[in-house]
């Protein structure tokens, strides 16, 4: 029985359903798209092109019958010999050599010994900058009917700013510009950070609002790190807190 | 003489804007502009001389290099032929690779498995199958490593011999983008096999592409940790990996697309070598996969494909901005070589309408496609006439071998053919070849075969093998020699043989030089040899300009057959 399942034991027949299904009907639309008029060319094209292609034959033939007793002009040939082959064979040898030495090797060293990885990413929109002002009945008469919203907030919001320690040591803090033309948008950030591995005490603080001091989020975890691990500290929209992944 | 109307050149050149591609808009205005009526250089001088100096002299990197290549090809050319030479076929050679990834890689991803967990089996279970998808697998990475290879090979060889400017610059213009989508087409193919390569170049290449900031999100933060990759977004990065070799594609086409008889299929033996080295290094070097990509883990090491991924080491090093800035520079300036400088040519070939009857043969043999048919403009009863965008012509003179009106037997007083060169006339042609004549017939001994050389100024120098007895003449291509010429030289009993001293064959700087005039010798390309020359008198050496020596044995062996040939037979027959 064919096991229609089937991903790599052999062919998987059960993803060659679509192809067999869907291919013909996107070749038929291909052909119809415009395929056809590239293998079906005018017939007054097809005429005049084997008009032209039988005329230079039937010239070259008289052109060959003449010419057939001619001897050949005398030119400089190449001589295959066997030492050909082996010559064929050394090149292709060169040729494969560059392949079989750098398609794979030599490795390339990312880490050193004993170091762990840190991914801090964020993707959080900060307060807006100016306050919702809550709109007048006079004012909002004045509005189309789909622009009458009961408060009336600026677009533009505050930069994120974050920090990170380790062990008490600060490791990077950068205030993150909102994203779009308008400022309106979330504050992005993505950093990677090498650092050794074993125990430490990570700290990652959010500030979204325009003011000088204070924190708005904080996570502050001990972390036992093996070397190449990856722990990724990922600000979670919708719980509104730094998690640890 | 017909000059081409500037206010038509303005013409071409909004017809070039509107259809983008085979067009050179601000160029050919420029130099329809310019005043054609004042010669640049003189008729006397050597034909290209300017070109020649340019192309030549001012190169004290390139031309030793130029040499190490040509005798590396002469060696080349021993085991497989001038036809067979790979070292002469790279570009064709990338676009044959090209079709063999391809059909491996339709192969492959019918066995491949689009899931993000089942994906590394399924490539596993193909390179156990090593017989037939291990093997399939294999060509496709190393067809694609030895793309680049061919690729970048054929970059340099057309660098170093200058084949990247005049005409030529859309095609070096269009490769560079040939090389960033082949670079893209291989990299987001090891993304697929979903190893810690995979996952590290994956990375990488997002993290690198984040730096735009151009994307809403950063897209590394789909690799962020365990479970972070979905199947939707790995299908993605298929769906990426299957369009980039199709716009490659769309580009190579581009990029071939201004070339007159472009070749882009290598000789069958070649290409039959190529696949079955491909299947040797298969089996013997299979390709494998590192091990499985996690997320939760960083790879320590990987084993990059350096034909790919030579840059990620710099990314690692300096980082995302300055990488894109040094790829971004030296983009350009690889764009921008063709005007740095820009060559200097000599005036663009000129047709005659007295003489041109519309016979499309200057229009068939131009490499460049820089001569076009057009309506006829005036009242002679032809259908159509030969008109030369000047943007286009580089001025080689093939059309005026190729034009039947081209013949020197005609006795007016001021020689003039349909299509001609205002630099290098048909007329100071046939005086050089009088004058060697006349030269040959002074210095005569009866014992010394008398013997006019034409070469070509990207061949061999001919002045080392003049002597008592032999005379040169220098052309801008081997292919503006009228078979008629090769007559003429014989007729009138002042030489007794003439050697053709060709450029290497498949290897003529004008692209198509030496195959038309073989076609020609041989009878089967118009103009023809007639078939009263006599073809022992005749000989045809293909030499490079570092193969003079070889020239000169040529000519050696020549002159020896001619001296127990009875002298000069064709001049009897004619008196006959």
């Amino acid at each position: 029985m064919i096991d229609l399942t089937a991903t790599y034991h052999g062919i998987p027949v059960f993803y060659i359903v679509p192809i067999l299904f869907f291919g013909p009907i996107l070749i038929w639309m291909l052909y119809m798209m415009g395929i056809k008029h590239i293998i079906y060319l005018p017939g007054e094209v097809i005429a005049k092109r084997k008009r032209e292609r039988e005329e230079r034959e039937q010239l070259m033939d008289e052109r060959r019958k003449k010419m057939g007793q001619t001897e050949k002009v005398r030119k400089r040939e190449t001589k295959y010999t066997a030492m050909s082959w082996v010559g064929q064979g050394l090149f292709y040898a060169l040729f494969a050599l560059p392949i079989y030495l750098w398609s794979a090797d030599p490795a390339y060293r990312l880490t050193n010994d004993g170091e762990a990885q840190i991914k801090l990413s964020l993707s959080k929109p900060g307060d807006h900058k100016t306050l919702c002002v809550k709109m007048s009945r006079e004012e909002l008469r004045k509005l189309p009917p789909q622009k009458r919203g009961k408060q009336k907030c600026g677009r533009e919001r505050w930069p994120v700013y974050i920090e990170f320690y380790m062990d008490g040591e600060l490791l990077y803090a950068k205030s993150i510009k909102p994203s779009g033309v308008a400022s309106d948008g979330p504050s992005l950030f993505y950093q990677k950070f090498q650092v050794p591995a074993g125990t430490h005490k990570i700290s990652v603080r959010m500030r979204e609002t325009g003011r000088e001091e204070g924190f708005d989020s904080q996570i502050e975890e001990t972390v036992n790190l093996k070397a190449t691990q990856v722990l990724a500290v990922d600000y979670h929209t919708e719980e509104s807190r730094f998690i640890l992944r | 003489m017909r000059l081409l109307d500037p206010r038509q050149c303005r013409t071409w050149s909004r017809l070039r804007k509107v259809h983008i591609l085979p067009g050179k808009p601000f160029a050919s205005y420029r130099r329809c502009r310019a005043d054609l009526s004042q010669p640049r250089s003189n008729p006397d001088m050597d034909p290209g001389s300017e070109k020649k100096e340019s192309l030549l002299n001012k190169k004290p990197i390139r031309q030793p290099l130029q040499n190490a290549l040509l005798r590396l090809e002469a060696l080349a050319d021993k085991p497989f032929g001038p036809k067979g030479n790979p070292l002469r076929q790279m570009g064709t050679i990338s676009f044959y690779l090209f079709w063999l990834v391809s059909i491996s890689g339709i192969y492959v991803y019918v066995l491949f498995d689009t899931h993000v967990p089942n994906a590394y089996q399924s490539v596993q279970a193909m390179t156990e199958q090593w017989w037939l998808a291990g093997i399939m697998r294999s060509i496709h990475r190393y067809a694609s490593d030895g793309m680049v290879l061919a690729a970048v090979f054929h970059l340099l060889r057309e660098f170093l011999f200058d084949r990247y400017r005049d005409a030529r610059w859309f095609t070096w213009f269009t490769g560079v983008p040939i090389l960033w989508f082949l670079l893209f087409s291989g990299i987001s193919g090891y993304w697929m096999v979903w190893d810690e390569l995979a996952q590290y170049v994956a990375i990488a290449s997002m993290e690198w592409l984040d730096w735009l900031g151009i994307f809403g999100e950063p897209i590394a933060n789909n690799f962020l940790t365990r479970g972070s990759l979905t199947d939707r977004f790995f299908t993605l990065m298929l769906f990426m990996h299957i369009f980039a070799p199709l716009f490659l594609l769309a580009i190579m086409w581009i990029h071939v697309l201004r070339m007159n008889h472009a070749k882009i299929n290598p000789p069958k033996g070649l290409a039959l070598g190529v696949l079955a080295m491909l299947v040797v290094l298969s089996l013997v070097y299979p390709a494998t996969s590192q091990a499985p990509a996690d997320l939760g883990i960083a790879p320590a090491t990987v084993r990059l494909d350096w034909f790919y991924m030579a840059f990620y080491p710099v990314f690692e090093e300096y980082g995302a901005g300055p990488l894109w800035i040094a790829v971004t520079v030296v983009s350009v300036f690889i764009m921008a070589m063709p005007w740095i400088p820009r060559i200097k040519l000599p005036r663009a070939a000129v047709v005659d309408l007295e003489k041109c009857n519309g016979c499309t043969r200057c229009f068939i043999d131009c490499p460049f496609g820089a001569v076009q048919m057009q309506a006829r403009t005036d009242a002679r009863p032809f259908e159509q006439e030969a008109v030369v965008d000047i943007s286009l012509c580089t001025a080689c003179g093939i059309c005026v071998g190729a034009c039947p009106t081209s013949t020197p037997f005609r006795h007016s007083e001021d020689l003039t053919t349909g299509i001609d060169l205002p630099d290098f006339p048909l007329k100071a042609m046939k005086a050089r070849t009088v004058k060697a004549m006349e030269v040959l017939d002074a210095e005569a001994t009866p014992d010394e075969p008398r013997v006019v050389v034409y070469g070509c100024i990207h061949g061999a120098d001919l002045s080392p093998v003049e002597g008592p007895g032999v005379k040169g003449v220098t052309l801008s291509c081997i292919s503006m020699l009228p078979p008629s010429f090769l007559d003429f030289a014989l007729s009138k009993n002042a030489s007794d043989g003439v050697l053709i001293a060709s450029c290497r064959s498949c290897d003529c700087y004008n692209r198509l030089g030496d195959r038309w005039m073989d076609e020609r010798l041989d009878g089967v390309r118009d103009p023809y040899l007639r078939r009263r020359v006599p073809r022992d008198r005749l000989f045809v050496s293909y030499v490079g300009r570092t193969d003079v020596d070889e020239l000169r044995r040529d000519l050696d062996e020549f002159r020896e057959k001619l001296k127990a040939l009875p002298a000069a037979a064709l001049a009897e027959e004619e008196a006959r």
